[in-house]
């Protein structure tokens, strides 16, 4: 029984041995293959994201950008189908650039979507009761902007913008008033801004706490 | 003896200290003092002459040259010669003599009853012609002395004192520096303690100052003696922690080497002794000088004379100098002027104090006084004289002797009581008509009973201790008479002794009065009679009339005694009191030529006691049934006879047999029915029967009288009886010792030695796997002893061997000694030797009976008296709790050997358990270990390797390995446990266990070899290093990227 294993044993030992003689040539194959592997492994997050943003928000890369994905989904495929990578270096600088691209596009994309909600956000979050909410909002419209997604990012940019606008049209002010508080928020309102609707409003909205004065220095 | 005035009278005229009796008792009970030397001065010459007491009395007070002359006499002597007796006879003669004429003495006793210092001037000033003093002063100072200290503290500060004379002493009797040290040792509370211990020189000194206890010896100086300063080793051992000083001069008194110095220590601290008194009672030197001066002014200014009795001197003891310079001190001359009167001094001192003052007052003495007379028993005609003088005074009336005493006390006038109740006693003859009836006594036995006394033969203590109690019985209990001299050393021979025991225990009456009888009978017969049972046809029996037999209550015996006895001719036998009394003993050369003639045994006087007090309690034993006491020293001396008498080798008993019997039995081989102790631990107990009793007697004389040695009276036939006592007794004491079952050829002792020696050898790895039925001489004759400590020993076997072994082991006894030794034939005197010869036969027979006992002793074997001899019990009850032992170590022993060669054989497919192992496999399997670790080490697997030498080791011994399995895979169920301890004795565990270790090594180390190769494998798959192999991850990541494919297809 003893003996039996020994020899087992020393079968494999001396199987090891033979493979660790090869052990160069499969090295340089396995470094190939993994440079493969290391970009496709980068490259999935954003074909995942691609998915998303196409399906919640039909976002369409543009021509050039779809053409590398599909470069890179072909190269893809041979590579799978054969089991044999072969110049990854060219798929590596495909696989980047389409990233680098994918980002770019989709943050255009997203403040486009979102400037008019997040400026609107940036104006009340100075004088609404609970700033904090408003931030959190602002976060999430942001948080979207950022390459690559996840569902869940996704989630909280539609609750967010579902809430924004809730915000917005509970506030009641016109264009005057708004206008105002542009000024206020950029620091450039004066006593001459103070209109008798604005002071109507700053008395309905009772804020008036939150309003203070200052003298500028315009030496 | 007037029986009805003797009632009265005993308890006046037995009183011991004779001031206390009246003067008439005293002068009817003082005997006439034969030799009193006499010293003058003549000239320059000093004259010695011998003189009567009457002449002494006439020369010192009714001489007219001398009568108003000053004169100081000294009565000296050895103690107990009469000093007190002649100056109380003084003083009673001169009260007698005052009766009759008017003179203008005054005289003063001071008697020795009051022996202290503060009582003797109690006395002095007691007197009435002293108690008119007019210097009160004085006597309120000198009665205060001592009055108001506690005892203790009294003695306490005599003791100080001492170190404070030493502490300021600036003589040169003793250097500063053996000053110094000796105030140390005087600082030290234990050496405090012995000088203050009772009857030590510091209680001498108080007693002599304070106190006056009846207890007290009169004549005891009140100074230290050498022997108080001599210190033994014990005692300067226990000075161990006390000062250096101290301890330096306690070594100087130790006894043996120095006596010289201790001496003069003693005179040393002798020299302080009246300072110290003096200081301590408060007494000023110059005080009793002063307060005798006053005395004599006084008596001067009244027209008298002082005569002064000092009983004793040494009474005086702290004002001895002061008294003495008041004594010399003369009335005419210089000292005419102070006005005192004459005074004659009569002083007592013993000679040994006398000789102490005696040169510094040598010219003021005018007369010395030796009284020679010595002891009174040392004139037999005295002491029948003084002891018929006491009988006669306790049978008159007082107003009787008290008219013969105002007559002037002549002795032709002395009544003499007749007694007539008493008829065939003998008498005292004191003149032609009269004669003093001796009843309750004989003159025999007023000797006899004289020379019986132990010590203190003194009249105080003849009256004390034979005239009171012997008159006391007589008065009140005649029936049983002369019970108070029971137990004295009996002058009976033993044959006389027995044979009235024999009689007595004829007699019908109690056991408790045959006892009480016999006991008195021997007393009587020995003391009153002519200590023989003969019996004369003229009514005399012992020398002595019938009747004085039958007024005690012996008719019984009498009549026993005569039936049983040749009537002997009268005429050889005729009474004792015809005969003339014995005279002073004259010891004349003829004498002394036949004394030498025969033995000289001279007896002890505390041994004869001690051999008279064992044969009393032998004689209860065998006459009265009585328990055996006192029986221990004899009872050893019985033993080491024995032990010593027989020759051992001679009657079958090998010389360690016996010796090892002495060492554990020692006295107690023999013992006696009804001793009163530790029967049951004797071996050989002999009955009360008259031949163990003369056994007891004979080696009772050995021991007391011949002091360890046949060297005492009728020797011969004490050796006689003790030798044919021992031949009768021998083969019973060989038995015994030699202890040998019928059938069996050794003691159980040595038969248990013998098989422990087997067990030790097994146990110790010495014995290899022996067939026990060879066991021989390398076993049994196996001087190694030594414990086995080789490496192939301390592994392998159960931790119940190693216990056995290490018991074993801490018993440090080998038991080659005792079976050995039994064996040994000596050869000549040489008993301590490393070289034997052996007794062979005898030792083939003993193997023989251990192979046949199949090395086992029952546990409740009767081993006889092997059982009391401690020696051979221990190597008995140590076989036997080995043998307890060994079960336990088999079953764990074996247990082990199967686990082991169970384990074994698990690695190995090709061997079943009915097999054997070969040595073929063993070096087979180790082979593969090798290769296997050689191949583990080529590839750089990481275990830990054997090491070099182990593997071939285990190779070279695989057929010892192959055996050991082989061992360790038999059945045992049905062995006897010393077959499994003997197979197992060579270790065979301890030999296949190094073979199992590699083996398991090896397993575990396939294991991890095999394990390490699979990772290895695994990794090199990984690298792509495996060849053949495609990479993993394109299996494992395609179809994740063909699902996600499908999801883009599916949105675009």
């Amino acid at each position: 029984m003893l003996r039996g294993k020994l020899l087992s044993t020393i079968e494999l030992i001396e199987k090891v041995e033979a493979n660790k003689q090869t052990e160069k040539r499969n090295s340089d194959i396995a470094k190939i293959n993994s440079m493969f592997f290391d970009s496709l492994e980068k490259l999935i997050p954003s074909i995942r994201s691609y998915i998303l943003v196409k399906r919640n928000f039909n976002f369409v890369f543009q021509t050039n950008t779809a053409e590398i994905l599909q470069y890179l989904i072909d190269y893809s495929n041979n590579v799978f189908n054969n089991k044999v990578v072969s110049n990854p270096k060219t798929f590596k600088n495909k696989s980047d650039e389409f990233v680098n691209k994918a980002e770019k596009e989709w943050e255009t994309f997203c403040k486009e979507k979102n400037s008019e909600l997040v400026s609107g956000l940036n104006i009340i979050v100075l004088v609404y009761r609970d700033p904090a909410v408003v931030k959190c909002c602002i976060n999430a419209l942001n948080k979207c902007e950022k390459w690559p997604l996840t569902q869940g990012i996704i989630d909280l940019y539609n609750k967010a913008h579902q809430q924004g606008d809730v915000l917005l049209n509970e506030m009641h002010f016109d264009d005057e008033i708004r206008d105002f508080l542009i000024k206020v928020r950029d620091k450039n309102a004066t006593l001459a801004d103070i209109t008798p609707p604005i002071m109507d409003w700053i008395r309905a909205e009772n804020i008036a706490d939150k309003v203070s004065l200052g003298i500028k220095n315009t030496m | 003896m007037n029986i009805e005035i003797a009632k009265n009278r005993i308890g006046q005229v037995l009183r011991i200290d004779s001031i206390d009796s009246t003067d008439s008792d005293f002068l009817a009970t003082h005997i006439p003092f034969r030799k009193i030397a006499v010293k003058a001065k003549n000239a320059d010459q000093i004259e010695e002459t011998y003189r009567s007491e009457e002449d002494i009395y006439k020369d010192i007070f009714e001489n007219e040259h001398l009568r108003d002359q000053h004169q100081l006499v000294i009565v000296e002597g050895p103690s107990g010669a009469g000093k007190s007796h002649f100056i109380r006879w003084l003083n009673a003669k001169l009260n007698a003599q005052k009766e009759k004429e008017v003179n203008n003495e005054v005289v003063l006793l001071i008697c020795r009853s009051n022996n202290t210092l503060k009582g003797t001037l109690r006395q002095l000033l007691a007197k009435n012609e002293v108690k008119e003093i007019a210097n009160k002063q004085a006597y309120d100072r000198l009665l205060k002395a001592t009055r108001t200290i506690s005892e203790g503290k009294f003695r306490s500060t005599i003791y100080h004192q001492f170190i404070v004379e030493i502490e300021n002493d600036t003589s040169e009797k003793m250097s500063s520096t053996k000053r110094r040290k000796l105030i140390a040792l005087l600082n030290n509370s234990l050496f405090q303690d012995k000088l203050m211990s009772a009857g030590g020189p510091i209680d001498r000194i108080y007693s002599k100052i304070t106190s006056s206890s009846s207890n007290f010896d009169n004549d005891v100086i009140a100074q230290f003696y050498k022997e108080d300063l001599t210190l033994d080793v014990d005692f300067a051992e226990q000075l161990e922690d006390a000062d250096k000083k101290a301890r330096d001069l306690a070594n100087e008194l130790i006894d043996g080497d120095n006596n010289e110095f201790i001496q003069k220590v003693t005179d040393y601290m002798n020299s302080f002794v009246e300072t110290v008194i003096q200081t301590s009672a408060g007494i000023e030197p110059g005080d009793f000088q002063q307060i005798f001066k006053e005395i004599r002014q006084e008596l001067k200014r009244k027209g008298k004379n002082l005569i002064l009795l000092i009983e004793d001197i040494t009474s005086f003891t702290g004002v001895n100098q002061a008294l003495l310079n008041a004594l010399v001190t003369g009335h005419t001359g210089s000292n005419a002027a102070d006005g005192l009167c004459r005074i004659i001094s009569v002083v007592g001192t013993t000679t040994q104090y006398y000789n102490q003052f005696r040169d510094n007052y040598r010219d003021r003495i005018t007369g010395q006084i030796t009284i020679n007379d010595g002891v009174i028993g040392e004139n037999k005609n005295d002491l029948v004289q003084f002891i018929a003088k006491y009988l006669n005074a306790m049978s008159l009336n007082v107003e009787t002797l008290d008219e013969w005493e105002r007559s002037g006390a002549y002795p032709e006038d002395f009544p003499v009581h007749n007694d007539d109740e008493h008829i065939g006693w003998d008498k005292f003859r004191l003149s032609a008509e009269k004669q003093i009836s001796l009843f309750p006594f004989t003159q025999t036995a007023i000797i006899n009973l004289y020379n019986a006394m132990p010590d203190h033969k003194t009249p105080r203590y003849i009256l004390r201790d034979i005239v009171e109690p012997a008159v006391n019985e007589i008065l009140y209990h005649a029936e049983a008479f002369p019970k108070f001299c029971i137990g004295w050393s009996s002058p009976l021979s033993e044959p006389v002794e027995n044979r009235i025991g024999n009689i007595v225990q004829s007699l019908q009456m109690t056991p408790d009065e045959k006892a009480d009888l016999r006991k008195r009978l021997v007393a009587f017969v020995g003391f009153w009679t002519n200590k023989t049972l003969d019996v004369s046809s003229n009514g005399y029996i012992s020398g002595i009339r019938k009747e004085l037999f039958s007024q005690f209550g012996f008719d019984g015996f009498v009549s026993k005694l005569t039936s049983l006895s040749d009537t002997k001719n009268a005429d050889k036998y005729l009474p004792p009191r015809e005969e003339p009394l014995p005279k002073a003993e004259i010891h004349t050369e003829q004498d002394t030529q036949a004394k030498t003639a025969a033995p000289a045994y001279n007896i002890d006087p505390k041994k004869q006691r001690e051999y008279d007090n064992f044969k009393d309690s032998a004689i209860s034993w065998h006459r009265d049934g009585k328990s055996l006491v006192r029986f221990i020293p004899i009872r050893d001396e019985i033993s080491n006879f024995v032990y010593d008498a027989v020759n051992w080798q001679q009657e079958g008993v090998p010389l360690d047999s016996k010796n090892r019997f002495k060492d554990s039995v020692g006295g107690r081989l023999v013992g006696f029915e009804r001793q009163d102790q530790g029967l049951d631990r004797c071996i050989v107990v002999f009955k009360d029967t008259d031949e163990t009793y003369q056994l007891l007697l004979c080696f009772a004389k050995w021991l007391y009288l011949g002091n360890k040695s046949w060297n005492f009276p009728d020797s011969a036939s004490a050796i006689f009886f003790a030798t044919s006592w021992l031949q009768r007794n021998k083969d019973r004491f060989a038995s015994v010792i030699k202890n040998v079952d019928s059938g069996a050829s050794i003691p159980a002792y040595v038969k248990a030695a013998m098989i422990e020696k087997v067990y030790k050898q097994i146990i110790n790895g010495k014995l290899e796997n022996t067939k026990l039925e060879r066991l021989g001489d390398e076993t049994f004759l196996n001087v190694d002893i030594s414990e086995n400590v080789s490496e192939e020993y301390k592994n392998g076997h159960s931790k119940k061997w190693y216990e056995l072994q290490a018991f074993i082991q801490n018993q440090g006894s080998d038991p080659y000694d005792a079976s050995v030794r039994y064996f040994n034939l000596i050869q000549g005197d040489v008993k301590n030797t490393g070289t034997y010869v052996l007794n062979y036969s005898l030792y083939q027979s003993a193997l023989k009976e251990i192979h046949r006992s199949g090395y086992v002793i029952g546990e409740n074997e009767d081993i006889g008296t092997d059982r009391d001899v401690k020696a051979k019990r221990e190597i008995y009850e140590l076989t036997q709790k080995i043998i307890n032992k060994v079960h336990k170590v088999v079953e764990d022993e074996t247990t082990i050997a199967h686990d082991t060669a169970m384990k074994t054989l698990e690695y190995f497919k090709n061997i079943d358990t009915d097999d054997e192992f070969e040595a073929g496999d063993i070096r087979d399997i180790i082979n593969n270990i090798n290769d296997f670790y050689q191949k583990c080490y080529t590839a750089g697997i990481n275990i830990s390797y054997p090491d070099r030498s182990q593997l071939p080791k285990i190779k070279e011994s695989a057929s010892d390995i192959a055996k050991a399995l082989n061992i360790l895979l038999e059945e045992y169920k049905d062995e006897d446990d010393i077959t499994v301890l003997c197979k197992f004795s060579a270790n065979p565990i301890g030999k296949a266990l190094p073979f199992l270790q590699i083996l398991n090594k090896a397993y575990n180390d396939a294991d991890i070899a095999f394990g390490q190769m699979n990772n290895e494998i695994e990794s090199l798959k990984q690298k792509g290093s495996w060849n053949d192999n495609i990479d993993p991850r394109f299996e494992k990541q395609q179809k994740n990227f063909e699902d996600l494919l499908a999801e883009l297809k599916e949105v675009q």
